[in-house]
This record gives C-alpha cells, structure tokens and sequence, in this order.
C-alpha cells in the first residue's frame, strides 16, 4: 500500500478528542451507560466510606468514655437515669436495655429471679445484635462494588473494544489511528471500574475487622454487665 | 449519611474537574528525526574504487579542452567523398615553420661578406666548381683560410665555428659572389623563394581531394580522457535508481493480507524506446515463491504498474537520454517488501 495513501486516510479519520471528558462523549450508549454507573457507584462507595469512618471513630470515643464513667464506681442507678431518655451509642442501648429489663422485673415485685437472668441476656443479646447490625449497614455495598466494579468495568470494555472493531471493519482502514481511540474509550471504562473497586475493597477490609472488634467489645461488655446483675440477683436472693 | 455523601459527590466533582482540566489532552509523541550526515558512494563508485598511495601527487582533474563547440560546418561541396578523419590542423601550422628556415640565406648575408672578405682570395676557386654542394666548399674555406692566415688564428677560429654553426647559409652566399661564373643555376632557387607563399605550399603538400569533413564539434566528448564517447559509467546512479523504484513504486498497489509476501519476488523486463516508451509489451521473467497463491496477484500488479508507468504523460522523467543505452532493457524486481532494480 502507497504510504501516501495511508497518511491521507490518516488524516481523514476523525480527529478524536482525546481528552477524558472527549472519550466519555464519543462512548458507545451503552458503554456511556456502564461508565455513568460506575462513577456513581464510585460517589455511593465513598459517602459511605466517609459515612461509616466517622461512625466508626465516633463510636469509639464514645465507648471509651462509657466505659471510663461505668467503671468508675457511679452509681448504676444515676447512669441508667442520665442515659434512660436517649441512649446514644449502642454499649449505653446494651445497658439501658438491660437495665430497663431489671427494673420491670425487680420493681414489679416478681418473685422468681431465676428467669431474670436468662431474659437479661437476651436483651442484651438481642441489643448487641442490633447495634452489630446497625454498624455493618452498608458494609455489603462496598464489598460488592469491590467485587463487581471491575467486571461492569469489563463490560464496558469489552463493548467498546466490540463496536471499535466493528467500525474499523465499517472504514476498511487498519491504521492505528483509527483502531487506538475506539480502544482507548473502551479502556477507559475499566478505569473507571477500577478507580471505584479498589478503595471499595480497601475499606470494605477495613470496616469489617473494626466492626468485629467493636462487636467483640460490646459483646464483651454485655457479659460482664450480665455477670453483675447477676451477681446482684443473687445477693438479693 | 447525608455529610458522607455531600461530601463524597463533592470530592467526586472535584476530582473529575481537576482531570478535566490538566489531563485536557495527552501529549502526542514526539517523533524526533535525527538528521545524520550521510556521504553517499554510488555502487559503481565503489566498485570502481582502487587501492591508493597516501604520499601521491595529487591528480589533477581532466582538463576540458574545448570550452566552446563549434557549429557543424557547412558542407562547401555536397559531391565530394566524406572523409571519416578530422581535417588535421596541425600539418599545415607545422607545414609553415619551414618556410623561415629559406630566408635565413638572405638575413645571413651579412656576417658572409666579412667571412668572405677575408676569405676571398681563396673562395672564388672553389666556389664555381660547387654550387649545388653547399657544405662542401665551408670546410676548404676553412682549412685555406687557416693556411692563408696562419699568424691570426684565433680570430679565424670562431669565424669558422659560426660559418659551422650556420652551415647552410654559407652556400647561398657563394653564388652571390661568383655572379660570373654560373649566374642562371644558382639564381633560379631564389627566385623560387621569393614567390614563396605558405598556402600554396600546403596545397602542395596536401596532395588530398578536397573533402567534406565528418561533423565532430557537436558530438565529440569535450573532456581528454580515454574514455567512452558518452563519457558515463555504463550504469544508472544510485539516485536514479531509486528515482526509478519511486516512480514504479507510485503504481503498483498492491492489496494487502497476503501470507508470507516478503517470500515471493517477480522479475519483469521491459524495453524503452529512446522517447522513455514501452516497446513491446513487458515480459514475465521469473517468479520466486510462486507456490504462495498470493504471488498470481503479485505478478498482475507488477504487470500493471510496468505498464501504467509507462504511459503516463512524461514517463520514466528520471532516466536520461545521454544514458539510453543503460536503461534501454531494464529488469526490474518486484518484491512486495521492497521494490528492488
């Protein structure tokens, strides 16, 4: 093939804009599509991120203040009274709900305690449970835009990859002019995918030990709470 | 989670702004083409190439020994026979120096008469008795004047070393004196050489039918050299044949895809005619690699740009007319890797 005739049709193809935002623009729909999805899965990912790494940070102090002032000798009673209207962190919901159960069991003057101690602990069971819940709410999320990003990325990839080639066939023209911006906007896709996955994965890792460690402690915290009431019933008994 | 999310669309936005604005467009790459400085040795200069001595005198370049071309001459006698030789110049410029060597005779006469003078009395004896044997009578001259003179014999030594030296002149002298004797016999060369005219003597000498001369001014080479008539390495330059594969090159399109293609090689000879024309139709001289199924539309192509560059408007335009002989048969190969001459 003449070399003349090549630079000629070289310059014929479309002169792409191959700026970020120009390859997003001459995308294929579908490939437009998975992109748009990508990036706001992206947006999801790091609102919780930012979401959950304040909760996570919050409800640590808060832990450790609780802890500091439950163990401080204060009177139960006070505590429970001071926490009652609005527990705020989920190891004073544990106590206030353990302590409610107390109070409606010992001031309702029931006589048998032996049921007392199995209902408190599954108050307390049932609290930790939910406030364990409540922590790894939208955890799933992450995990899966971590998995999945880089498959939809794929996608994209693969579709753009498949219509490029389907116009280079349309042009009868091999050149890599007119192959490499087709290509490029396919693998942009899969950027994308992976710009949104891989700090989905990071923190998704991240946030699931730091809820089994804050678990743990509540768990942790419900027993010994449980061991003291129990220790009570049965001085009382 | 409302803040997480604000503030996650912010940073989003935020981010696809700072891209949009410095990843605007990739930097192209830059094709950067070194230039080398090339000294191109054409094959035949190479091959033409001899072992040289360092300390050699420099050679000095041929020098042209015409700077202007005459016109062809006229024909002045349409009959006459055509002579293959050049008119020879140099006969008739060397034909006139003899003429001066005559009037020394007269220009001589001078230093004769004081050689005479003193010679007299002996001369006249000899002198008539030899006319026509012009050496002769100097050494008896010589020989009476040593034995008439014998006290001054260092002033008549040199006399007879010049008469020696100019040996031919004392002859003429004699007849002068000796009017008596012979008068008419020695007179008659003299007269001969006062009538003496150069261009007659030529006509003389060249005793040849007038004769038209072959025109050469026009087609001769100017250059002393030994070498051919055209002057040329009997090959085309290296530029001209890559001239030459350019131009073919233009062309031949061939289609691409085939497997192996650089394998197969399709050797076409062609004619030119002086006018840079196809004569004849071009021939197929070998195909290399002919098994490959892709060489049948290597040949028709190759066939085609021989016969398309032909005829074009102004075919051929690098190849010269001083050197038809060269690319009047031309083989020219045609690989789809390259296009070799």
């Amino acid at each position: 093939m003449n070399p003349a005739d090549v630079a000629q049709t070289a310059m014929a193809a479309p002169s792409a804009d191959l700026s970020l935002i120009g390859l997003f623009l001459q995308a294929h729909f579908i490939v437009k599509v998975v992109m748009g999805g990508l990036v706001l899965a992206s947006v999801w990912v790091w609102a919780i991120i930012i979401d959950k790494t304040i909760l996570f940070g919050r409800m640590k102090r808060q832990m450790d203040r609780f802890e500091q002032t439950f163990w401080s000798g204060q009177s139960l009673e006070e505590l429970y009274r001071s926490l009652s209207s609005r527990p705020n962190h989920a190891m004073a919901a544990i106590f206030v709900a353990a302590m409610r159960e107390w109070k409606r069991s010992y001031e309702g003057g029931a006589r048998s305690f032996a049921g007392l101690t199995q209902r408190l602990d599954k108050v307390m069971d049932v609290t930790v449970a939910r406030e364990v819940e409540r922590l790894e709410a939208r955890l799933l999320v992450l995990a899966t835009v971590g998995s999945a990003g880089p498959f939809i990325g794929l996608f994209g990839t693969v579709w753009g990859i498949m219509t490029s080639f389907q116009s280079i066939a349309a042009s009868k023209n091999t050149s890599l002019a007119v192959v490499a911006p087709g290509i490029a906007e396919a693998l942009f896709a899969t950027a994308i995918g992976l710009i949104a996955a891989i700090p989905a994965t990071i923190f998704y890792n991240k946030f699931v030990s730091q809820v089994n460690r804050l678990a743990l402690r509540l768990e942790g915290f419900s027993d010994e709470f449980s061991a003291i009431l129990s220790r009570q019933i049965d001085e009382r008994g | 989670m409302r803040a997480g999310l604000v503030s996650s669309a912010v940073l989003h936005i935020g981010i696809i702004g700072f891209m949009a604005i410095s990843f605007a467009s990739p930097n192209p790459y830059e094709t950067v083409q070194e230039s080398m400085p090339i000294d191109i040795v054409s094959d035949s200069e190479l091959s033409k190439m001899m072992s040289g001595k360092k300390d050699a005198p420099k050679a000095e370049a041929p020098k042209p020994v015409v700077e202007k071309i005459d016109k062809p001459k006229q024909a002045e006698n349409l009959d006459a026979k055509v002579s293959e030789k050049p008119e020879i110049k140099a006969a008739k410029e060397a034909a006139a120096p003899p003429p001066p060597p005559p009037p020394p005779p007269e220009a001589k006469p001078e230093p004769a008469p004081q050689q005479q003078a003193e010679a007299k009395p002996p001369e006249p004896k000899p002198a008539p008795p030899q006319p026509q044997a012009k050496p002769e009578p100097a050494p008896p001259k010589d020989a009476e004047s040593m034995a008439a003179k014998p006290p001054e014999p260092k002033k008549d030594e040199p006399k007879p070393a010049q008469t020696a030296q100019a040996a031919p002149p004392p002859p003429p002298a004699p007849p002068k004196k000796p009017k008596d004797i012979p008068p008419k016999v020695v007179q008659a060369p003299p007269k001969e050489q006062r009538d003496f005219n150069p261009n007659q003597i030529a006509a003389l000498l060249n005793k040849q039918d007038p004769r038209r001369q072959a025109a050469l001014g026009d087609t001769m080479n100017s250059m002393a050299s030994l070498g051919a008539t055209r002057g040329d390495a009997n090959s085309l330059s290296q530029t001209e044949i890559d001239a030459l594969r350019a131009y073919i090159r233009q062309f031949w399109s061939l289609p691409a895809g085939g497997v192996d293609v650089e394998r197969i090689t399709v050797s076409i000879r062609f004619i030119l005619g002086p006018d840079r024309r196809l004569q004849g139709a071009p021939q197929l001289v070998e195909v290399q690699g002919a098994a490959n199924p892709y060489a049948k539309v290597v040949q028709e192509t190759a066939m085609r740009a021989v016969n398309l560059a032909a005829h074009q408007d102004n075919p051929f335009p690098m190849l010269r007319p001083e050197k038809y002989e060269t690319w009047r048969d031309l083989t020219v190969d045609f690989n789809p890797s390259m296009l070799n001459y």
